[in-house]
């Protein structure tokens, strides 16, 4: 299968017609805003504007650059150093210090002549293909939006400011590196006795979907280690921890039994706050303390420039190419794309390779056939013991849907599978940070 | 060429790459998957003497430093002749490996940093590997392929080093062998060298290992030859 420039006009079409009732068509914007002076490679270079800076964006602006120096790239992103959720969890409990998942933009940058802008993104003039930043405004042909994900608290806070708030600063989700980590970090390094609730979010379109279960696996060898007489409580609405649940159950049963209890298949209907305890199917559940992680969602900007579809949480992109539905100028990546490819660190670099070539090549009129990313996940269940999944996914289009493929596993905890972890971090970070 | 040659080259090359900026990027692309010559090496065992074809076990795996003091080299010996192979780069672009040296034809040699993310073997860990015959992998099930376990790149040793599975987006690079005299030598590359970034991303980890950057560089003009086992103190293999 292949995309040329002649599917993108098909996709045009439908965009125009949607973007008439659509909120792009309203764009009000200030037009006093000063534009971003940025030099171009040469006079006719073409603009990739990338909005966020992590796993995908990062990816995404070094490798255009690779693939064709003479496009002009820009990456902004509004956190002023890049901190890796992926192994934050073993970061959490001591196991890897802050500097392995800290990491700067600039040498990339200057490496392959990307611009690094550290600005918030406002809104984007889809007519005029302009951004508009904290900065100024900065115009684009293409636009990716790479900007992660938001939470969702509907389903179990409610629409509450005030408790939506005191979910955000006294049970942060932790996993929109920064300010949640650092709180979580301190959450763990404070309890002294209870129970330390984990709640895993439904579906299966939250970021890293092993996550919250490696996190309650080291929370517990952490307390186990400390001896904190305490336990984890994982709240599951799946029925099974959906990727590595053997290798998981093992820690459990073997490295810390008796600090975890997992509870599957357990529908949260309303988190109390002020009773300190979740109301669940199973019954109420009461917390110490709470690492509240609920369902996820688009970031703020893709729903203010209208990719959204009503009641859906996710941009309508066309598969397998990434570009919205409404909108042939702007991709969404990364975990700012719903399914089918899980929000895993190594989905979004591997994923953003093949993206910046379908960039490249359809900047020049080419055409190219689509290439799916890749899914190797490591997850630590031990002090110095790891699992790990490793999967590709195989397009069917003629049902326009995905299927895992050539999946490949090892539950078995080990050192060598937790050294791996680690120079597999490394190894990425080098691929978007050298 | 004579400097007069030279000039002409230049403003020819300067002209092409004004009216097209893809220009200067193909020509450079054409010549990174030439044959590039170093000094020639000669390999030797521990004792100081030349490595003998026989003293490579077909079961075991090798490591050796080449073109750089501080670029490592897997050496196998893969038990059987090794015929040459056209080796395709993602790009369309082909080149030809010469296959196996030695009086077999089935010794091989290929840069040991891994062309997806640039793992490399250290004295701590390897973690990319040849697996002889008798050592499966566990990715592909079998053996006689070299592995990298940082993210499940696989390739193939008796094809010019192309990848077989895994995110590896070319081969690796190949360490060209002349077999002399009952002697071995290292003589070149062939490939897309990695050698630049390499130096680039890893100058800290090296400073420690060689003292500066320039050390670490220095080409050489012997280079010793020892078991993967010997020289990192964990092997991981997947």
């Amino acid at each position: 299968m292949e995309v040329s420039r002649r599917d993108l006009l098909k996709v045009a079409g439908v965009g125009a017609a949607v973007a008439a009732t659509s909120g792009a068509t309203s764009f009000t914007f200030a037009k006093s805003v000063d534009t971003i002076n940025l030099p171009k490679p040469s006079r006719g270079s073409a603009r990739v504007v990338i909005v966020g800076g992590g796993w995908s964006g990062s990816t995404l602006a070094k490798y255009i650059k690779k693939k064709d120096p003479n496009i002009d790239v820009v990456l902004i992103e509004k956190n002023n150093v890049f901190m890796s959720c992926p192994v934050s969890n073993l970061w959490l409990v001591d196991l890897v210090d802050l500097e392995f998942l800290i990491h700067d933009h600039l040498k990339a940058a200057d490496k392959y002549g990307y611009h690094f802008i550290n600005a918030e993104v406002h809104d984007v003039d889809r007519k005029r293909r302009y951004v508009y930043t904290s900065i100024g405004k900065i115009h684009y042909d293409y636009l990716v939006l790479a900007t992660g994900i938001d939470y969702d608290y509907s389903q179990w806070v409610g629409d509450d400011p005030k408790d939506i708030e005191i979910a955000m600063k006294k049970y942060p989700a932790a996993f929109k590196p920064g300010e949640e980590h650092f709180r979580l970090k301190r959450k763990i390094q404070d309890f002294e006795e209870g129970n330390f609730v984990i709640t895993v979010p439904p579906g299966l379109d939250y970021r890293c979907l092993p996550g919250p279960y490696e996190r309650a696996t080291m929370i517990a060898w952490y307390f186990k280690q400390n001896e904190i007489p305490g336990k984890v409580i994982l709240l599951d609405p799946h029925n099974d921890p959906p990727v590595k649940a053997e290798g998981f159950h093992k820690a459990w049963d073997e490295f810390v039994k008796g600090y975890v209890e997992y509870y599957p298949q357990t529908q949260i209907k309303h988190v109390d706050f002020g009773k300190k305890r979740i109301v669940t199917n199973l019954g109420d559940f009461e917390f110490d303390d709470l690492n509240l992680y609920p369902r996820c969602k688009s970031a703020p900007l893709v729903y203010k420039l209208g990719l959204v579809p009503k009641g859906d949480r996710w941009p309508s992109l066309k598969w397998p190419w990434y570009m919205s539905t409404v909108d042939e100028r702007i991709f969404c990546t990364g975990d700012a794309r719903n399914h089918p490819f899980s929000k895993s660190g190594n989905t979004a670099n591997s994923e953003a390779h093949n993206v910046a070539e379908l960039i490249v090549t359809l900047i020049h009129g080419k055409s190219m056939p689509y290439k799916p990313p890749r899914t190797l996940c490591y997850s630590g269940v031990d002090k110095g013991k790891a699992v790990w999944v490793d999967l590709t996914y195989k397009y069917d289009p003629k049902k326009n849907s995905f299927a895992f493929h050539n999946v490949k596993m090892d539950n078995n905890p080990s050192s060598k599978n937790w050294k791996a972890y680690l120079e597999w971090a490394k190894a990425m970070y080098r691929d978007m940070f050298s | 060429m004579d400097r007069r040659g030279f000039i002409k080259t230049c403003t020819a090359v300067a002209a092409a790459s004004l009216a097209s900026p893809s220009f200067f990027i193909s020509s450079l692309r054409a010549q990174e998957v030439e044959f590039k010559a170093y000094k020639k090496a000669i390999l030797l065992k521990k004792d100081g003497t030349p490595l003998r074809p026989e003293d490579i076990d077909p079961g075991k795996q090798y490591i050796f430093f080449y073109p750089h003091r501080a670029t490592p080299c897997i050496l196998a010996n893969l038990g059987k002749e090794v015929p040459p192979a056209d080796v395709k780069l993602s790009d369309g672009t082909t080149y030809r490996w010469p296959g196996g040296v030695g009086p077999k034809k089935s010794i091989v040699a290929y840069c040991a940093i891994c062309p997806h993310q640039m793992s490399y073997p250290t004295p701590e860990y390897s973690f990319i590997n040849y697996y002889p015959e008798n050592i499966l992998s566990k990715i592909v099930k079998r053996g006689g392929v070299i592995q990298c376990c940082a993210h499940l790149s696989v390739f193939d040793p008796a094809k010019g080093g192309e990848v077989i599975d895994g995110p590896a987006p070319q081969p690796l690079t190949a360490i060209v062998l002349k077999y002399e005299g009952g002697k071995l030598y290292a003589v070149g590359t062939l490939g897309k060298e990695l050698y630049e970034d390499f130096f680039d991303v890893f100058k800290p980890d090296l400073r420690k290992l060689y003292k500066s950057s320039r050390k670490a560089k220095k080409l050489v003009d012997k280079c010793e030859v020892v078991e993967v086992e010997e020289y990192a103190k964990e092997v991981i293999r997947c």
